[in-house]
């Protein structure tokens, strides 16, 4: 029994022109990254001229305690309202396929607010949740809860619109085999249907980290005190080189976490054609009950 | 292998809201809503260290952000611009300031010019109530809007005595604005020789005139703001309307070559009302300050001959407290080379903006509309 | 083999299956999520654009949509934003589609590894990406004398360097969906690359460059930091995102700054309904797809049996 999914890579066999294009796009990604980094070791204050190189910026940084404490709740909030929105956002879209197959008007609506936050200019989302707010004023104060909740709001309709595509793409027999065979409705959905969802639900959750971490405007109204470090870059009078140090260094960190994900991933020694992955796990149904 | 990721990035995230909240120290904190990049971090390191608390700042960059952040969020001090904390105080937001509990800071030890037209601020005017800044506030960073230009450049020179803020109009020269309505409106009005502070509907349309005029004449103008403080050194423009502060700033950094900056003040026309917009940021303690004690504290270390200095050689702004201001302007003084950009003085004919309801709004809209018209 | 077709047949019935069932269920914190953090708020937006304040009084009107559609200089401001936007996703569609096929056909590794590269960037700040553009168009001039800043090629320019991943990452999942029998059957049938793209990837991608377009258009059109810093201070390049912001940030007038975000947002979102509309392989309208899945089935299952 083969599946639709990842057969696209059959018979792919790319042409030169293809990967130098690919290579040609990295580099016009990777520029100002790496234009950031270089500076980032510059003596001098600017970004134009290099003057020789130094490790002061990196020292400044660790001594800017604003920053350092901007950078600890733009990680937070990330991982919180990654991991909450991406939840949120699977079983949003599991529930949506379910009510898709009766009520397909309702299911378009919703979709459509799912949509909301992605069609509106930040500074709408940003100011319409400062007026929920104000308006809740008694119980929430503005700061890192009003932040959170913000960002978990923007972030999930992202996860939704990753993750719904692929549930409604999904064939159904698999869950029903599996099902057939003695598993639980729960347990299908666990075995089954979401390891064959993972990788949308992957590029949500990475959809929905990006989000959060790069966010301004949103942030910014309805962050109160609590500021993080996009916030705080735009507020800068003055230049300041030690923020480059800064996304060297996030950067770097990033980069290590990758390069170790991709040895992990390397010695399970994940097979590309991963029918034979869910063959397994479909074993391992089996087997379990 | 999902659920295996699932765990790791749970127990990661646990470990840093954890470390997050064990963060929160038991310390007695002080917040403080400021402009950013707007005081020494060291100063504020030597409070903290010396009163054993933690200054938690946050930044703002423009007054009516901060205005706007003020609504729904409490902060224990601020530093605001002079209508600022009039808006502020006429929203009851900050508290009337007992000056016995300063020990470092006075009335008294303000530079004179400024004393002066905060004393005209305070005076009532015709249907205008005064505004005595000095019950609500202590003046941290001062100075005046005025033009940034090249000063080897003499046919500029010459065109600035002569037609002072008229030459904005004249595209021969690559010109800069600051970007905000307040300031491009006051000086449109003083070149018309009237009082900027409550224009009538006509006058402000009069105004408006002469800005379109200078956008029409002049098309190649740039309308920046902080990133002005990097472009000015850089000498990218000829001539800029901007604070004296930033002005300062400008030539302290600039680069060393042919061209040199210098700052100036156009003179008011004969039988004008106003010359320039004199501006003052000040500290206040708002109505919902936890600790007042603190508070007051703060501001008052802040006022120590010694981190006035350190406060005034970090922003660049210049200090309202004489004794700091003689210092730096002297001979060996820092800021001797910024020469009228740092050495700021007031005439009767500066005036301060008045927090005026809807005036804002009228002017943003106006400038809205010169700024996005085709020639 | 039986028990594939069964299964086609299935799908065709509309309704069946559907069971208020736990998984249903567990969607009630995503329902009311979006209820109170997304539809409400989104409400206050629009009732504020119908209010204003003349003297602390708060009361209903229209005059905030007349001040701004009457108003030349505005509407000429949003036009430009429209055009900016158009330009930047026609530009982005363009580039990203070579990629995101490259990628969408590559093995899961290769795949992930590009994915992942190309989503890094984006945890750099934004406005620090902008400003080292800026700082590199800056240098671009002072070692050739080419001015890049303050035209409309660096405003472009930089719209497409931040919208491109979110054109790229829809396409590729798209594209990732196409079963290669359907590219084996063109080639047994005679059609040439150029046939295949325009009959059999185009159409089948569609789906994700809908996504890509909402994705990339309408926060182009809105931004705010982009035309600001890689603007020059040019006037010409005050946008619908700057004025709305000054509205909001500088002119304290919330009400007129949710009039032009009103505004804008209804004619984006009817730009994209009428896109939307234009897909007939939209994956709600399962027809299509089920034929040509039948198709390569039966093709996929030959092709096994060889």
């Amino acid at each position: 029994m083969r599946s639709r999914k990842n057969l696209s890579t059959k018979n792919y066999s790319p042409s030169f022109m293809s990967k130098f294009y690919v290579v040609i796009i990295l580099l016009f990604f990777y520029l100002p990254i790496f234009s950031v980094m270089v500076f980032s070791f510059n003596s001098a204050g600017s970004a134009t001229r290099f003057e020789s190189f130094s490790l002061k910026w990196y020292v400044t940084m660790m001594k800017n305690d604003e920053l350092l404490n901007a950078v600890q709740v733009t990680v937070t909030i990330a991982i919180l309202a990654t991991l909450i929105s991406t939840i949120l956002g699977v079983l949003g879209s599991l529930g949506l396929a379910e009510l898709n197959k009766k009520y397909k008007g309702w299911t378009n609506f919703i979709l459509n607010i799912n949509n909301l936050p992605v069609v509106n200019p930040d500074i709408v989302t940003a100011v319409s949740l400062m007026a929920l707010f104000m308006s809740l004023s008694a119980v929430f104060s503005f700061g890192y809860t009003t932040m959170l909740l913000a960002h978990i709001a923007f972030c999930t309709p992202y996860v939704v619109i990753q993750v719904y595509p692929k549930v409604l793409a999904l064939d159904p027999s698999e869950q029903e085999a599996a099902m057939d065979l003695g598993a639980t409705r729960f347990q299908s959905i666990v075995k089954v249907v979401l390891p064959d969802l993972s990788p949308a639900i992957i590029s949500g959750a990475m959809m929905a980290f990006t989000m959060s971490f790069d966010d301004f405007v949103i942030s910014y109204f309805v962050g109160g005190k609590v500021s993080n470090i996009s916030t705080y870059v735009y507020s800068m009078r003055r230049f300041k080189p030690e923020v480059n140090a800064l996304s060297t260094l996030i950067f770097l960190f990033i980069g290590i976490i990758l390069v170790f994900f991709e040895f992990y991933q390397f010695h399970k020694e994940r097979n590309d054609d991963d029918d034979v992955k869910r063959t397994k796990s479909k074993k391992i149904v089996v087997s379990n009950c | 292998m999902q659920n295996k990721s699932i765990k790791c990035l749970l127990l990661v995230a646990g470990l840093i809201t954890s470390g997050f909240l064990t963060s929160c120290s038991s310390k007695p904190q002080l917040s403080f809503f400021n402009y950013g990049d707007y005081i020494d971090s060291d100063v504020v390191s030597a409070f903290e260290d010396e009163y054993g608390v933690d200054v938690k700042e946050t930044n703002f960059d423009t007054i009516e952000g901060m205005l706007a952040k003020m609504q729904s969020s409490d902060f224990d001090v601020i530093v605001s611009s002079d209508y600022g904390i009039e808006e502020l105080t006429s929203d009851k937001k900050l508290i009337e300031l007992d000056q016995t509990e300063f020990e470092n800071y006075s009335a008294d030890r303000l530079v004179s010019s400024l004393k002066s037209n905060l004393a005209a601020l305070a005076e009532d005017k015709g249907t205008q109530p005064g505004f005595d800044l000095l019950k609500y506030a202590v003046p941290y960073t001062w100075g005046e809007v005025g033009l940034v230009y090249d000063t080897t450049n003499t046919a500029l020179v010459n065109e600035i005595a002569e037609k002072g803020w008229a030459v904005l109009k004249n595209p021969s020269y690559k010109t800069a604005v600051y970007d905000a309505s307040r300031d491009v409106f006051s000086i449109a009005l003083a070149a018309l020789g009237y009082d900027f502070t409550n224009p009538s509907e006509a006058q402000i349309n009069e105004a408006e005139a002469w800005l379109k005029d200078m956008k029409t004449k002049n098309p190649g103008i740039a309308y920046k703001t902080l990133s002005l403080l990097d472009d000015l050194p850089n000498h990218k423009y000829d001539l800029c309307l901007n604070y004296s502060g930033d002005a300062a700033y400008a030539i302290m950094e600039e680069n060393e070559n042919d061209k040199k900056l210098g700052f100036t003040i156009p003179d008011a026309i004969s039988g004008g009302q106003s010359r320039t917009n004199i501006y003052a940021d000040c500290f206040g303690i708002t109505s919902s300050c936890s600790n007042t004690d603190l508070a007051y504290k703060f501001i008052d270390f802040c006022c120590t001959k010694e981190n006035g200095m350190a406060n005034t050689e970090y922003t660049g702004y210049t200090s309202p407290l004489q004794d700091v201001y003689d210092e730096e302007t002297s001979e060996d003084g820092y800021f001797y080379s910024a020469g009228d950009a740092y050495k700021v003085e007031a005439d009767s004919l500066d005036h301060f903006y008045r927090y005026i309801p809807g005036l804002k709004g009228t002017l943003e809209d106006k400038w809205n509309n010169i700024k996005t018209s085709s020639n | 083999m039986a028990f594939h077709v069964n299964n086609i047949k299935k799908q065709k019935t509309n309704g069946k299956g559907f069971k208020a069932n736990a998984t249903l269920f567990s969607a009630t914190p995503y329902f009311l999520l979006l209820m109170i953090l997304v539809l409400l708020p989104f409400i206050f937006i629009i009732l504020y654009a119908f209010m204003s304040k003349s003297a602390s009084k708060i009361y209903l009107t229209l005059d905030n949509f007349s001040k701004f559609v009457t108003n030349g200089n505005f509407v000429a401001a949003a036009g430009k934003s429209l055009l900016f936007a158009f330009v930047t996703t026609v530009i982005c569609l363009i580039l990203a589609y070579p990629i995101a096929y490259f990628i969408g056909r590559s093995k899961a590794k290769v795949r992930s590894l590009l994915v992942t590269l190309i989503t890094v960037p984006m945890w750099i700040n934004m406005l620090l990406r902008i400003l080292a553009w800026q700082q590199i168009f800056g240098m671009i001039s002072s070692w050739t004398g080419i001015t890049l800043l303050g035209t409309d090629f660096a405003i472009i320019f930089g719209m497409v360097y931040i919208f491109l991943p979110f054109m790229i990452i829809p396409l590729y999942t798209s594209i990732m969906k196409i079963d290669p029998a359907f590219y084996e059957a063109s080639k047994d049938l005679g059609a040439d690359s150029v046939e295949t793209f325009f009959k059999v990837s185009l159409p089948l991608s569609m789906p994700g460059i809908i996504s890509g377009i909402t994705m990339v258009f309408l926060p182009a059109a809105t931004s705010i930091i982009i035309p600001q810093e890689l603007g020059d201070g040019n006037s010409k390049y005050i946008l619908i995102g700057n004025l709305i912001e000054s509205y909001f940030y500088k002119g304290d007038d919330y009400y007129f700054g949710s009039a032009i975000a009103v505004v804008l947002s209804l004619t984006l979102l009817l730009s994209i309904y009428l896109v939307n509309k234009l897909d007939r392989t939209n994956v709600k309208d399962r027809s299509f797809v089920k034929k040509y899945a039948k198709f390569g089935y039966e093709k996929a299952l030959e092709g096994g049996n060889r």
